[in-house]
């Protein structure tokens, strides 16, 4: 009895201690850290016009979305030997001028992070098919009130191009510094929310193996196969977009 | 009434409390993002992408071409290059585990002079002062080169004033080239031709663990061995002892140690009586008739005239002899009687075959004698030692060790090991991960090796050869002109080449393509050779062993090779595929020799020679000479890192340093060894538990008769169920339910699918402890269960992994629906879910789940070998294999890239793409026409004419996905236990 007291204890420990954990990981920010440079997004992309993928060049490309190389700055800015755009009253571009002659990489400071038992693949979002929607999902999105509704976040992604960026990340754009806007970015039930609104998806969720659709399995197995949406028009059939495995591998 | 604190209050009080105490303590530090500076040119660079190169496996002297996988810059994965004709895509076990001499923490870090830290600067003055002041009294000792390294270390000793380069490898084949002479006037290796022989007959040789071309050996054989068109060939072996090799074998000869020779002699003289050709080895081969040497063999006249017969009866055979355990004092007169063998059976141009190039290699263990005898009379003043590490891999009795002491010793090695702890100044190298080469195991075949990655930067190395050319600069001997690294050398070396093919390319395109494809394979002529008449000149000695008590043979471990395998983890971790002991040495005894002597198994012994005595496990084994022990080289240890540091022994401490006086070869078989019982409890650890199946049918085998008329099949009644098949419920198989295959009659055993697992898949090394407790983390494991008794036993490989069971017993009792069985037909674990209750693993029949009890280290740098497709695992959660669902993965985006599903053959899992006997098959199961499906005969029509295929445990009614194919034997093997055909 002892012994499974002491081992109830330590069970009832471990399992705060990881609910606050996770608790305090999934609050964005949960320790600010100051970015080495301060660089604005505001300014490149609103000011300047820039477009996401002109510096994010993995984006689109790879499984991770990567870090724009510090050689992007530097085509634009120059170097410290022949400068090229450098705003007189800010040091910040010194400071890529300083890395690049160090030959440093600049270490940014993450601010959407994701865990590392999820599997993200960054491009196959950006290149999703967005078609794939169930009909209506965007219908209620009312931007002015609650721009992060699930509508809106369709909406968006619904856009494309640099306009899909916004469905996740929110609109960097207009920041200064960068915000995680979703207060449940990166949980399970922000991804799944986006997830379950796809064609077929929510119906794949409830497996029938069960004494319930043994006595008229084939006639409810029918019905449910038509309202999965197995095969595409592309001549593939589509990833399943709830299984455990589809992320956490 | 209650007073004070009810126990579930006091729990969440706790609760509470403590997490505010730690909550301080989970404060995560924000991950940093680090930015490439410039990707190298546009996109050739990208994040979380593979991309391969083609380079040479060194581990061995076999040559084999390897494919890298790289990711952000590192090597993350080692397969062999389909282009090459030695491996054709495949690795061995040690190939896969190079990946982590690459990674290992036992790298030296700096240059160092005894014991103190160098700057390169200074090290390189130095080494070439030793230079300028030993005037040309230098001697180079390095591996075998074949390819550029040779001239290249020649032509600098040269410039350097001249000096001896030797080559030193423990296990050679410089017995192999002198017989070779003898009998048929070529000293170099002959080319087996194992595919196209009817019947193989060993004598004793491990050509399927490390005697020659390994992985080439193992395909040929295969292709040979196999079961096809209802029957198959018959593989014989000759010998004291059974490894991995002779484990395949449909009929054990056992023969005395040392008297290979003479049954060789024998069986020629009954084959060539039969046949009545060469008529000039009438009177060499009669006195070696069969009633007069049968005795002296220990073997009966009988066995002999019956292997005789079928040997010559089969049109070609192929006698094959070689390897540590024929490595008598007459050793080379042994495999002269092999070729004589070979000859009179007419095998001579069909199964035993040479290049019409030569490529001699002329180096054996005398050179080292000399070069010892050298160092002792003070002829040599600077000794180069070059990735070598003779200290450890030659008898205590040979003198190396003291005999270096009287040099200056430079040694340029890649790893701490034995021989840089006595060196006077040690030159860190890199490894060929690092660095450029080539490698022309024979010819025909021209390797390349290029650096896969940037080196590692945790290790402050140059490559051997910069190293040296940094010398040559400081000397300024105006040799190696316009040549600053090594890799011009090379680019150079490689423009004569480009000459000598006729390709009339321009150099720059004619490199590229040749690093594409891994290097240049022509396939030379074959040219005929004929058996010398005065061969009947070798007399047959019967060697005489040293000292009393038993034959002391020193087998050659297919995990450790020379024991530069023990450094790296995974070879340690991996149970030795015979006796499924990990981290340790061990001593075979038969167990009737034991009795005698009052052995029990697992009884720890003195061995004891005139040279030396160690103290180790006996091991009962049915494979071995009743006056005769084995002990495995490779381990033993002391100055080689912390995975090599204090396991086991070292046999060589053992051995007397003789040389057979033909070829100057090693004696290996050369005296005789005490046994003496101790008082002392054993630590070793073996994996295997039971090595008896009783009656489980976990790896089944069928006999060819019994499938001629077999009527009754397995799988052929299916069970009533209350629940739909799962295909029935919708999405469920649609389009794949992922299967596999696995051949029994084709798999050996070699467990190179189990390193190719923990290279894929990140698996932890938990080290011989926590093994112990059965905590060990392989995701496949290799089963090796032993069937019948006494001499007439049979040894059944098999490996199991996750059979992904469709009515998975793990499943059901999982409390959080961590795993659970997806639309795919992969049994799921979900990490992040899982809470470690381990019920699933109790439930599962076939012991595949594997439970982190620590968060188990990946000590640096080794973690840089990490896969990083996939994730690692932390403390208490279970894990299993996923059927490499990253590669899956992988194929299903790239086929929707090309807007269509995946096809048949393009997943391939890290088991079955390493497999040198191809007896892993993987794809979609509801394909018929995959291969998979081909195999497992699993549809409703087929499984009516399944012949070899069964599902492991049937009567569990799990449903696995893996249906395995039976081993085929030749005879019938009495089982112990009940009847074969149970149900589980």
């Amino acid at each position: 009895m002892r012994q499974f007291i002491l081992t109830g204890i330590h069970r009832s420990i471990t399992v705060a201690v990881s609910t606050i954990c996770i608790f305090l990981a999934m609050m964005p920010n949960a320790v600010a850290e100051e970015q080495p440079i301060a660089f604005s997004h505001e300014i490149h992309a609103t000011q300047d016009q820039i477009p996401c993928q002109y510096c994010h060049i993995y984006a689109r490309r790879s499984f991770s979305s990567g870090v724009p190389p510090v050689g992007i700055c530097i085509g634009c800015h120059g170097t410290k030997e022949a400068p090229l755009i450098k705003l007189p009253e800010s040091n910040e571009v010194d400071k890529i001028w300083d890395y690049w002659a160090k030959k440093e990489p600049i270490p940014w400071v993450k601010i959407h992070d994701i865990p590392d038992y999820v599997r993200f693949p960054h491009a196959k979002h950006i290149n999703a098919d967005a078609e794939r929607f169930n009909a209506g999902a965007e219908d209620n999105c009312d931007e002015a009130t609650d721009p992060r509704s699930l509508a809106c976040k369709v909406k968006l992604f619904k856009q494309g191009g640099d306009t899909r960026c916004v469905a996740c990340h929110g609109d960097i754009k207009t920041m200064l510094i960068v915000k995680v806007v979703d207060a449940d970015f990166a949980q399970m039930g922000w991804c799944l929310k986006c997830h379950l609104q796809v064609k077929g998806v929510a119906e794949r969720k409830t497996a029938l193996n069960t004494l319930g659709g043994w006595f008229n399995a084939k006639e409810q197995e029918e019905k449910r196969a038509a309202m999965i949406d197995l095969k595409n028009s592309k001549g593939y059939h589509n990833p399943v977009l709830t299984d455990c495995f589809t992320c956490h591998y | 009434m209650k007073k004070g604190l009810s126990r579930r209050n006091l729990f969440k009080y706790m609760g509470v409390g403590s997490a505010t105490v730690i909550a301080a303590g989970c404060e995560q530090k924000p991950e940093k993002l680090i930015p490439l500076l410039v990707p190298p040119d546009e996109f050739s660079y990208m994040p979380h992408t593979s991309y391969h190169y083609m380079t040479t496996c060194q581990e061995c002297a076999a040559g084999c071409g390897m494919m890298v996988t790289a990711r952000e810059g590192r090597a993350q994965k080692a397969e062999g290059n389909p282009n090459h004709p030695l491996n054709q895509g495949t690795l061995c076990a040690r190939g896969q585990a190079s990946l982590q001499s690459l990674y290992n923490p036992s790298r030296l870090p700096f240059p160092q002079q005894s014991g103190k830290q160098l700057s390169w600067a200074d090290a390189e003055t130095e080494f070439t002062n030793q230079v300028k002041a030993a005037n040309g009294q230098i001697a180079y000792l390095g591996k075998p080169e074949t390819g550029s390294a040779k001239p290249f270390i020649e032509e600098w000793l040269k410039a350097a004033g001249g000096g001896n380069h030797v080559q030193f490898e423990v296990i050679t084949q410089a017995n192999q080239r002198e017989a070779n002479e003898i009998a048929f006037g070529r000293s170099d290796s002959a080319l087996y031709a194992f595919d196209k022989a009817k019947y193989l007959l060993n004598f004793s040789t491990d050509f399927m663990e490390t005697w020659g071309s390994v992985i080439e050996n193992t395909r040929k054989f295969t292709e040979m061995h196999v079961f096809q068109d209802g029957t198959k060939n018959k593989f014989v072996h000759v010998g004291p002892h059974i490894s991995l090799t002779g484990a395949k074998a449909d009929e054990w000869v056992m023969v005395k140690p040392g008297n290979e020779g003479l049954m060789a002699l024998s069986l020629a003289y009954e084959v060539r009586k039969n046949k009545g050709t060469h008529a000039f080895l009438a009177a060499y081969l009669a006195p070696y008739a069969p009633e007069k040497v049968a005795g002296q063999i220990g073997t009966s006249v009988e066995k002999i005239k019956k292997v005789a017969e079928e040997f010559g009866n089969s049109n070609p055979s192929l006698a094959v002899g070689g390897g540590n355990m024929i490595a008598t004092a007459h050793g080379t007169e042994t495999l002269v009687a092999i070729n004589i063998l070979n000859a009179v059976a007419g095998n001579l141009g069909k199964t035993l075959e040479f290049s019409s190039e030569s490529s001699s290699a002329a180096h054996s263990h005398e050179d080292l004698m000399n070069l010892i005898q050298d160092l002792n009379d003070g002829k040599i003043k600077v000794l180069i030692v070059d990735n070598v590490n003779p200290v450890y891999a030659l008898p205590k009795a040979a003198g190396f060790a003291e005999a270096m002491k009287k040099a200056f010793v430079v040694s340029l090695s890649s790893v701490q090991d034995e021989t840089t702890h006595f060196a006077n100044l040690v030159l860190p190298t890199l490894t060929p991960y690092e660095s450029w080469g080539d490698a022309s195991p024979r010819a025909g075949i021209r390797s390349i090796c290029q650096p896969v990655m940037a080196p590692v930067n945790a290790f402050n190395a140059k490559a051997k050869e910069d190293i040296l050319l940094g010398v040559n600069t400081q000397l300024n001997t105006g040799q190696f002109a316009g040549i600053v690294t090594y890799q011009d050398y090379l680019k150079k070396a490689w423009t004569e080449i480009q000459k000598g093919t006729g390709n009339s390319d321009p150099f720059d395109s004619f490199w590229i393509n040749t690093l594409t494809e891994g290097g240049l394979f022509t396939n030379p002529a074959r040219s005929p050779v004929s058996l010398r008449t005065d061969v009947v000149q070798t007399k047959i000695q019967i060697s005489e062993l040293e000292g009393k008590g038993l034959a002391l043979l020193p087998s050659p471990s297919i995990m450790m090779g020379d024991g530069s395998g023990a450094k790296n983890p995974w070879l340690q971790e991996i149970p030795d595929p015979m006796t499924q002991i990990v981290w340790d040495s061990w001593m075979e005894i038969n167990p009737e020799t034991a009795k005698q002597s009052g052995i029990k198994d697992r009884d720890v012994v003195t061995v004891k020679t005139a040279q030396g005595s160690v103290n180790l496990t006996a091991y009962f084994h049915f494979g071995i000479h009743r006056d005769a022990i084995a002990i495995p080289l490779g381990q033993g240890h002391t100055r080689s890192g912390m995975a090599a540091d204090n396991y086991g022994v070292n046999v060589l401490d053992l051995l007397p340093a003789k040389l057979d006086s033909k070829s100057g070869n090693f004696v290996w078989v050369s005296t005789k060894a005490e046994i003496l019982p101790t008082s002392q409890k054993s630590f070793t650890v073996n994996v295997d538990g039971n090595a008896r199946q009783i009656g489980r049918g976990i790896a089944a085998a069928a006999t060819i008769e019994s499938l001629k008329h077999s009527e009754h099949h397995e799988g052929h009644k299916r069970p009533v169920e209350f629940y739909p098949d799962r295909k029935e419920t919708a999405g469920y198989y649609e389009p794949y339910r992922w299967g596999m295959t696995i051949d029994l009659d084709r798999c050996n055993g070699c467990s190179a699918c189990v390193a190719a697992c923990y290279a894929e898949n990140n698996l932890s090394v938990v080290g011989k402890e926590r093994t112990g407790l059965g905590r060990e983390m392989s995701w496949i494991r290799l089963d090796r269960y032993i069937e019948g008794y006494g001499d007439d036993f049979e040894v059944r490989f098999s490996p199991i992994t996750c059979q992904q069971c469709s009515n998975a017993g793990c499943e059901t009792v999982c409390p959080v629906y961590a795993t659970y069985h997806n639309s795919e037909g992969l049994n799921v674990q979900a990490y992040n879910r899982c809470v470690g209750t381990r019920y699933c693993s109790n439930n599962c029949a076939y012991k595949v789940r594997r439970f982190n009890w620590f968060n188990y280290e990946f000590p640096e740098p080794l973690n840089q070998q990490l896969n990083s497709t996939i994730g690692t695992r932390s403390v208490g959660v279970m894990e299993k294999c996923t059927f490499c669902v990253q590669r899956i993965k992988q194929s299903q985006t790239d086929a929707r890239a090309l807007g269509r599903d995946v096809q048949d053959g393009e997943v391939i899992t890290a088991c079955q793409q390493t497999c040198p006997t191809q007896a892993i098959t993987f794809g979609n199961l509801m394909d018929d026409q995959s291969e998979v499906s081909k195999k497992a005969k699993r549809s409703e029509k087929e499984v009516e004419h399944r012949d070899r295929q069964y599902e492991i445990l049937p009567g569990l009614n799990y449903k696995p996905a893996i249906t395995y194919l039976k081993k085929v034997n030749l005879r019938e093997v009495k089982s112990l236990g009940h009847s074969e055909s149970s149900h589980g």
